[in-house]
């Protein structure tokens, strides 16, 4: 079969300020009310919450502002101007097994959550291979299309929230964001973590500011990029919270779905928003997971030159699945999901420190 | 035919290997939509936890296409019961006794009865409805005097279902005084893990009809039933509460009636506390009303007239406020005004101190200080100020 190659394999900064959310917003915001309100009291998780979105914001900017120091190079050959080659394809690989691993994560939390919710007898294998191969077909076309397909997804992901939020102010109870501030600080602290882990997606901001036309402005439209994300999911938690209270939205497996189901409108199709709920949600995460997956393909083939793109999408694939699987219950899902965070977030820091200390000391060298 | 067009059939046939499986087909002729579940406990075996379930399920051919209206005399609904020892065997168990498996997210009313609700089983039988993932958490729940089934077989008046007719009187309790705000699944799961006390509206079967008034009153550390509020304390406790939109007040004014109708109805609760011992709430009720019906002839265009008839509508809803409050503190001692939840909300440390025996035990609640206040505009005396002379 014969391929079809685009002219320009390049994006704009634009592209990357609605990329930036469209990655970010997955899985995690399904169950984050919940990980707000377990260990917290009140509404006292979405302040953790907005702590760690300033945080959240603060890190793309510098990820960002990274990555723009070395205008249309890609992450291997400034990883490898900064830092020893050898250190310089470790950081790629690991790259290549974080976009791997999320993939495989994603891949099986849709699955799940649609087994629960919409296709109760048909096995989650197949609906997990089914999002796959769809996965891989936007993988295996341009890397710009993919941009596009986050910009032409995205006003449908905002558009889908606020209506969420328009319908279900009816159930909003003010008294329920109540008491205020009396969660310690021992209890904020699994709330601020796992509000940081739901904003992990700006790992390819590395990768893909390569191909970012003039980059110059690249750290303040991924940081603009980001805060949509961060008040969307403001806006969720503080409506899950005062729709459901405290305790209830802590013990909801999936408080933003239940919210979904909450809605009813009258008049047929859409009594069951949910389900419109879900295409788009499902589109979502089809975002996300397309730009992890792309991520490692991209970082793999930084590294392994002779091996053509399709090739090393093929070969990954049925370790993706294989890997996706591995979990044997919801437990195990979410050890894996923060897992996966834990490490990404890790394999960030690490690569950003270790640029700038270099950079500095590289700098220094010179004069 | 070379390899490349051997490589296309392949494919092509293995696309219909995809096409062929949903693994979730059912057609809709199959499904049985269950619109109501009731809730009893069998007669035989109290002792033994079961639980007796009863589903109405629609009939479609009783409701017919809308344009032909209903066809015939074939009822809409069938009524289908098991007992056993868990819901989701019971409802799984009904496939085997109906044409059409259930099928439950179109449920609208859940109705438990009051024996049932009395006992442990309360708590526990709600689960399958709050944890089913077919289940809406919109679903209403409700108690009814006696045997829960038996409001699923009473005349349907205008709607075609029992229990749509039972929703749709639900639905109107914000014309009525003595109604409470229909409770949700969801509201009550919320109940459930607050460990807050609560009502649930209750239903009473007469002859082949329903009322809709009055309600059934929860503690919320043990989740039971403790008592049933009448009209009378569900008027007081409506007004308390801020949860009616409407309703009536009777006074009377020279010996003959006058109704008031409520427009609109807030309430705020202030509670002031230092120490356990000494919890104070005041809760002030401010009513909007006019005048809808009167039988007296005098004159209402007069200003001291109108105002000795606000200050007796405020006695009687006064009145009526102590007697919900009398109730809650000494007959049921359960806290269903939500004082605790603005101790918990608003006093947090106080909170803290007592809610371990806010509703029970040592009982603070019952030995809180709350007093009512209320005040009532009359906006208008209706379109004409007299209808006879």
């Amino acid at each position: 079969m014969k391929t079809f190659e685009y002219a320009d394999d390049q994006i704009s900064d634009k592209e990357i300020m609605i990329a930036t959310p469209s990655v970010v917003i997955g899985v995690s915001v399904l169950s984050l009310p919940r990980t707000l309100t377990s260990p917290t009291n009140g509404m006292d998780g979405v302040i953790a919450l907005g702590v760690a979105g300033l945080f959240v914001i603060a890190l793309t900017w510098l990820v960002a502002k990274l990555a723009v120091q070395f205008p249309h190079e890609n992450f291997y050959s400034y990883a490898s101007s900064l830092i020893p080659k050898p250190a310089a394809s470790m950081f790629t690989m690991l790259f290549a097994v974080y976009g791997l691993l999320t993939t495989a994560y994603e891949t099986r939390v849709i699955a799940d959550v649609a087994e629960q919710y919409l296709f109760t007898r048909t096995p989650f294998g197949v609906i997990a291979l089914t999002f796959l191969l769809v996965v891989i077909y936007a993988v295996s076309g341009s890397r710009a299309g993919l941009f596009r397909l986050h910009m032409m997804f995205f006003p449908f992901i905002v558009l889908i929230i606020l209506t969420l939020v328009l319908f279900t102010s009816g159930l909003f109870d003010p008294d329920n964001l109540f008491p205020v501030l009396t969660t310690g600080a021992g209890n904020q602290w699994p709330a601020f973590i796992g509000s940081t882990f739901s904003f992990m997606g700006f790992a390819p901001l590395l990768f893909y500011t390569s191909l970012v036309k003039k980059p110059r402005n690249v750290p303040k439209k991924a940081a603009i990029g980001m805060s949509i994300a961060v008040t969307l999911y403001m806006v969720i938690a503080v409506m899950s919270i005062g729709a459901f209270g405290n305790l209830t939205a802590g013990n909801l497996q999936y408080p933003t779905v239940e919210l979904a189901k909450d809605v009813e409108i009258p008049g047929g199709f859409f009594e069951r928003f949910e389900t419109v709920f879900f295409v788009i949600w499902i589109m979502t995460i089809f975002n996300t997971t397309i730009m992890f997956l792309d991520m490692a393909v991209f970082a793999m083939n930084q590294l392994f030159t002779k091996i053509s793109k399709m090739q090393l999408i093929f070969i990954c694939s049925p370790f993706i699945y294989m890997a996706g699987m591995i979990p044997k219950n919801n437990e195990d899902v979410d050890a894996l999901g923060t897992f996966i965070s834990m490490y990404g977030f890790t394999v960030v820091i690490l690569i950003v420190a270790l640029f700038f200390i270099a950079r500095k000391w590289k700098r220094g060298k010179k004069q | 035919m070379n390899r490349q067009t051997y490589c296309y059939v392949l494919m092509g046939l293995l696309m219909i290997l995809l096409l062929t499986g949903c693994w979730d087909r059912v057609e809709i002729e199959d499904r049985g939509f269950v619109v109501g579940a009731a809730l009893d406990l069998p007669e035989d075996s109290a002792q033994s936890k079961k639980v007796k379930l009863t589903n109405q399920f629609v009939v479609p051919s009783g409701i017919g296409a809308p344009s032909q209206g209903s066809s015939g005399g074939q009822p809409a609904h069938a009524n289908v019961a098991a007992t056993g020892k868990s819901l989701l065997a019971i409802e799984r168990e009904m496939g085997a006794m109906t044409s059409r498996s259930p099928y439950l997210p179109n449920m609208k009313l859940i109705s438990l009865s009051s024996e049932l609700a009395k006992t442990d089983m309360f708590e526990s039988v709600l689960d399958l409805f709050i944890r089913d993932h077919e289940m809406r958490r919109g679903v209403k729940v409700a108690i009814t005097e006696g045997n829960a089934a038996g409001i699923f077989n009473i005349d349907a008046k205008n709607a075609k279902l029992p229990v749509n007719h039972i929703e749709s009187v639900m639905n109107n309790h914000f014309k009525y005084l003595g109604n409470i705000r229909p409770l949700r699944v969801g509201g009550l799961h919320e109940y459930l893990l607050k460990k807050e006390s609560f009502l649930v509206p209750k239903i009473t079967k007469q002859g082949n009809d329903m009322t809709y008034q009055g309600a059934g009153v929860f503690h919320g550390y043990n989740n039971r039933m403790t008592g049933v509020m009448n009209v009378k304390a569900t008027k007081g406790y409506n007004l308390l509460t801020g949860q009616a939109h409407s309703g009536t007040i009777k006074i009377k004014m020279d010996d003959s009636p006058v109704t008031l109708e409520l427009m609109e109805v807030t309430s705020s609760m202030k509670v002031r506390s230092q120490a356990q011992s000494a919890i104070k709430a005041s809760i002030q009720t401010d009513v909007e009303s006019r005048v809808a019906e009167t039988f007296a002839s005098q004159s209402l265009q007069n200003e001291k007239r109108l105002q000795t008839m606000g200050k007796k509508a405020e006695k009687k809803m006064e009145k009526l406020m102590k007697t919900t409050i009398k109730k809650a503190q000494n007959e049921w001692k359960a806290d269903i005004l939500g004082v605790g939840r603005k101790l918990h909300k608003y006093h947090y440390d106080v909170w803290q101190t007592v809610k371990k025996d806010w509703d029970r035990g040592q009982n603070y609640f019952s030995e809180a200080d709350i007093d009512v206040a209320s005040d009532i505009t009359i906006k208008t005396t209706g379109v004409t100020d007299q209808s006879k002379k």
